[in-house]
């Protein structure tokens, strides 16, 4: 080839070269981010998500878009992102349902391994549950609660949002401590006035549930809030104790949210993305959401924490979920 | 005019349902049905299934003793081939190849069903179909796919 | 009470938010017509833009999106006979005849008469009622649902077309597609051949989509032009005699629509259905019913909006979403900082009654838009069906995806579609084949659930007033509707267009 050829082809190569370099320079994110959410839109984990991705698309300059993708108890979610490049811009938001109870609970089920495949990246948020009972319900306080179920065995009714959910799972753990017996009534989960109106008319007695949701219907004297599961008292609420107080420490779930990506991301994508995540859970609009909605905002910790925290959560059920015989073939 | 039972609606509506509900019992046999009082998963779609086959062999009979019916009419083989493939087509090609892509694919298959079928006019429906959903579904309403191949 | 009135409609009436009550009203018709999207897709996406406006902004711009849909969703059954929403499947029945007919016009025309009026009698019932329809709306445990379920169930058979037993076989085929899925009483997933896709239910709007628009396509495609249609279009607007036998059947429906509306989930499909079988009960000469009838769209119609009215008491009231629509909507509330609950009429009264005033106002804006747009719809029809079905599959493949931004979901339309095919080819209409779908799930969870409750006593069925009340219902109508004038065969919509063709000829 002509020496002039060589010199065109060299310059093309440079050129790209420099390309693919600047490209790799370039800050994350410089283009628009996915984030999966396993559950239908309005849930408690989409607003949150929702409202703290708005707060990061603003300080990080490029669109969070949430993708919905409701299947499977959030299975098809953590497929997706397991198999996505882990390039930072295919991440999920799930909570104790998603994963750390479907992990376990449909291990059979996943195609992929959830431990290896997916890490957790970050907290984000948590709603604490109370022990909540039906207006009408012959006791006062968790002590009272407990009594008249033993007295009552195979009487009292129990609500869940589904076998294998996490008050399901809370309920059993109770009741093996206690020695209450009382029958499960699962409800379909998700947003819908079902579980409400059976708890509310006295259908359902009992049951262990979030306080965003619930909590409103508690004010309005409608139903009983007997215990918290949360470390402190919601501010909210200040005279619900909480299930420590109450002699039960490891017993009841905050229902918390936490963002979620491939194995295999990059430190600085992390750090990014755990920095724009605390930034976005200071802002005042945040706060305020949260504040009125008895969220509670996790912030401060590191990765390393709240990868230990995602496993001993999930530890935390097998066992009752391999007495209870819940596991699925 | 009296139809042959064999070429009747009813007669074969009701064998469809025969098989329909011979199947889901067949594989809802391997749930817990458990008792009346405590159904278990298996229960309801036994009983369906138990249902379907009534009806359906009821339907057979029914059209058997009378001897008459409502005929089948024709069948385009070639238009409900092309039209279901082509809404598969959609379903393989969105997520592989993009938006511009499937709605492509999709609406050219769909004209080649069609009783007369124009290369230019089709491939001209083809394309002002991309032009519109793409401004529409992705632009205006905001759906999270990707025009093209992702990554692109 | 008229002063919260008054302040609702001074709430309601300031330039800001009746713009965005237009904002509303006009998305969601012009989503509601797309198969697929719809208001809930929609809500969902524009969830963003609500942290801007004001609360009472946000919620009368969703609140008309939402009305504005379901509107819409009757225009696409009746020009389509593509169901728009779940409870538009009823007004198929009859309102696409009447555009085979030529009478679009009219039927489009009624169906917006009859849901304005339907508004305004519903406005006026929650702004009335609200408080005390919410509680009786609490009293509905799983018993009370179970029997209104036989009811609706019972009526079936006034879906009869041709064969009586065909269309039983069809609902029952329903209520099986209902069970694919996680089973809520047991938490094992039935029918999914292993693919996590089904865990969850069948998709609604897939199995609509692919028994109503994929079916028919798949056997118009192939079938020469008509002419019909083109050539007898008999005027836009209603005749006297039209307007004579319509109106009755819009107040019935409309307080058929209002009482069931209450109900969570699936308040405004019971009451379109009961409306339409009771309009066929109570109509001198029923077996006009699947031809196009035009009680057939009045009545459902005016139930379908009252429905979707009343459908808002309970959040209204207690903060309890009676479906996923109104659940969104709290989601928007909540990220505003405002905790519906029942305090939310003393604690935001403003909020409440603009609500409300601004219901009345959509459903004025909603008569105002549709109806020179009927005009245009028309015209839509003129349009050579080899041109309209490529865009219509290309929608409703869209439609489907979106909703779960799954393909499998479309994959499976296409496959049900196939099916939907052979189903119409053997004389079994797709309407009975979505109520069972819908109804069935619910009435085998609620009865479980119920016996769960009882401890497996079946007697809780008669020992609750309300439950007893419907399952008397259900009783009579069966008895009514096996009486010698009902039996009649007639013919319904989605069954075989081709046999249609030849016996036309």
């Amino acid at each position: 080839m002509k020496p002039i050829r060589y010199a065109c082809l060299g310059l093309i190569f440079f050129a790209l070269g420099i390309g693919a370099a600047s490209a790799q320079q370039a800050p994350y994110p410089d283009r628009t981010v996915k984030v999966l959410v396993p559950y239908n839109p309005g849930g408690a984990t989409d607003i949150v998500a929702r409202i703290v991705l708005d707060e990061m698309r603003k300080s990080l300059g490029q669109n969070f878009i949430v993708e919905n993708k409701a299947a499977a108890y959030g299975i098809v979610a953590i497929e997706e992102v397991a198999r996505a490049k882990p390039d930072g811009y295919m991440l999920m938001i799930g909570n104790i349902s998603t994963n750390s109870i479907t992990p376990v609970l449909h291990k059979n089920e996943m195609h992929i391994n959830y431990e290896k495949e997916i890490v957790p990246i970050s907290e984000i948020a948590s709603i604490s549950n109370f022990v909540l009972a039906t207006g009408a319900f012959p006791a006062n306080s968790l002590k009272e609660m407990i009594d008249y179920v033993k007295a009552h065995p195979g009487q009292v009714k129990y609500a869940s949002v589904g076998v294998g959910s996490y008050p399901h799972i809370d309920m059993l753990m109770l009741m093996k401590a206690t020695g209450m017996d009382m029958v499960h009534v699962p409800f379909a989960g998700g947003a819908g006035g079902d579980l409400m109106a059976n708890l509310v008319n006295g259908d359902v007695q009992v049951g262990i549930l979030n306080v965003a949701s619930f909590g409103p219907i508690v004010r309005a004297g409608k139903l009983k809030a007997f215990a918290v599961a949360s470390k402190m008292r919601q501010p909210d609420y200040p005279e619900v104790p909480t299930m420590t107080e109450l002699g039960f420490p490891g017993i009841g779930s905050e229902n918390w949210q936490g963002l979620f990506g491939p194995a295999g991301l990059p430190k600085d994508v992390i750090a990014t993305l755990r920095k724009a995540l605390q930034d976005a859970l200071k802002t005042q609009h945040v706060k305020d959401v949260f504040a009125s909605n008895s969220i509670t905002a996790v912030t401060g910790g590191t990765q390393e924490q709240f990868i230990q925290f995602v496993r001993h959560e999930g530890e935390r059920f097998t066992e009752t979920i391999r007495d209870a015989h819940l596991v699925v073939e | 005019m009296r139809h042959p039972v064999l070429a009747t609606q009813e007669f074969w509506a009701g064998a469809l349902f025969v098989a329909l509900g011979g199947a889901s019992m067949a594989v809802a046999r391997h749930y817990d049905i458990g008792t009346t009082m405590r159904m278990g998963p298996g229960y309801f779609p036994v009983l369906l299934g138990a249902a379907l086959i009534l009806l359906g062999g009821a339907s057979c009979v029914r059209t058997w003793l009378a001897g008459d019916g409502t005929p089948i009419g024709p069948v385009q083989v070639r238009s409900v081939l092309l039209v279901t493939i082509s809404a598969a087509g959609f379903a393989l090609l969105l997520e592989t190849a993009g938006l511009a892509a499937a709605v492509f694919a999709t609406a050219f298959l769909a004209c080649l069903g069609g009783r007369n079928f124009r290369l230019g006019e089709s491939l001209a429906i083809a394309a002002a179909l991309v032009v519109f959903t793409t401004l529409l579904f992705v632009y205006g309403l905001g759906l999270s796919v990707s025009i093209g191949p992702p990554g692109w | 009470m008229l002063h919260s009135i008054a302040m609702g409609f001074g709430v309601a009436l300031t330039p800001t938010n009746f713009l965005y009550c237009f904002i509303g009203a006009f998305l969601g018709t012009l989503v509601g017509v797309l198969p697929g999207i719809g208001p809930i897709t929609t809500i969902a996406m524009l969830l963003p833009i609500t942290f801007k406006l004001s609360p009472v902004a946000s919620l009368i711009m969703l609140s008309g999106i939402y009305y504005g849909a379901h509107h819409a969703g009757s225009t696409t059954a009746i020009m389509l006979n593509m169901p728009g929403e779940p409870s538009s499947v009823v007004i198929c029945l009859d309102g696409h005849p009447m555009a085979r007919q030529g009478r679009a016009g009219p039927a489009l025309c009624i169906s917006a008469i009859g849901s304005f009026v339907a508004g305004c009698i519903g406005v006026i019932i929650i702004a009335f009622f609200a408080p005390p329809l919410a509680e009786l709306g609490l009293k509905f445990g799983a018993p009370e649902y179970t029997a209104v379920v036989i009811l609706a169930l019972a009526a079936v058979s006034a879906l009869t077309q041709r064969s009586l037993l065909t269309t039983l076989a069809t609902a029952v085929f329903g209520i099986l597609l209902g069970t694919v899925g996680t089973d809520v009483n047991s938490g094992v997933t039935r029918f999914d051949f292993g693919f996590p896709q089904l865990y969850e239910n069948l998709n609604l709007v897939g199995l609509a989509v692919a028994f109503f628009a994929f079916a028919e396509i798949a056997s118009r495609a192939g079938m020469a032009e008509t002419r019909r249609i083109l050539d007898k279009v008999k005027g836009l607007f209603p005749t006297r005699a039209d307007l004579r036998d319509s109106w009755k059947a819009i107040l019935r429906g409309t307080a058929l629509g209002g009482a069931f509306g209450i109900l969570p989930g699936t308040g405004p499909l019971i009451s379109a259905y009961a409306a339409y079988t009771v309009e066929k009960r109570l109509a001198a000469d029923p077996s006009r019913f699947g031809k196009g009838a035009i009680e057939g769209v009045a009545g459902p119609e005016s139930a379908n909006n009252a429905a979707a009215l009343t459908h808002f008491i309970p959040m209204l009231t207690l903060g309890i979403p009676a479906g996923p629509a109104q659940a969104l909507m709290i989601a928007a509330l909540t990220i505003q900082g405002i905790s519906p609950g029942p305090d939310m009429m003393d604690k935001h009264p403003e909020l409440f009654w603009g609500v409300i005033a601004s219901m009345w106002i959509g459903n004025m804006m909603l008569l105002v838009l549709n109806l020179p747009l009927i005009g245009i719809w028309i015209r839509l029809l003129r349009i050579p069906y080899r041109l309209m079905y490529p865009a219509i599959l290309v929608f409703c493949c869209i439609g489907v995806y979106s909703v779960n931004n799954e393909v499998f979901d479309v994959a499976l339309a296409a496959g049900f579609g196939f099916v939907g095919y052979v189903f119409s080819k053997l004389g079994c209409s797709p309407a009975p084949l979505i109520i069972g779908f819908i109804l069935g799930p619910i009435l085998e969870v609620n009865l479980r659930r119920a016996l769960l409750l009882s401890g497996g006593d079946f007697s809780i069925f008669v020992t609750r007033p309300i439950s007893l009340g419907f399952l008397l219902l259900a009783a009579a109508v069966l008895v009514f509707l096996s009486l010698p004038a009902f039996r009649r065969t007639q013919r319904l919509p989605g069954a075989d267009l081709a046999v249609d063709e030849a016996a036309e000829d």
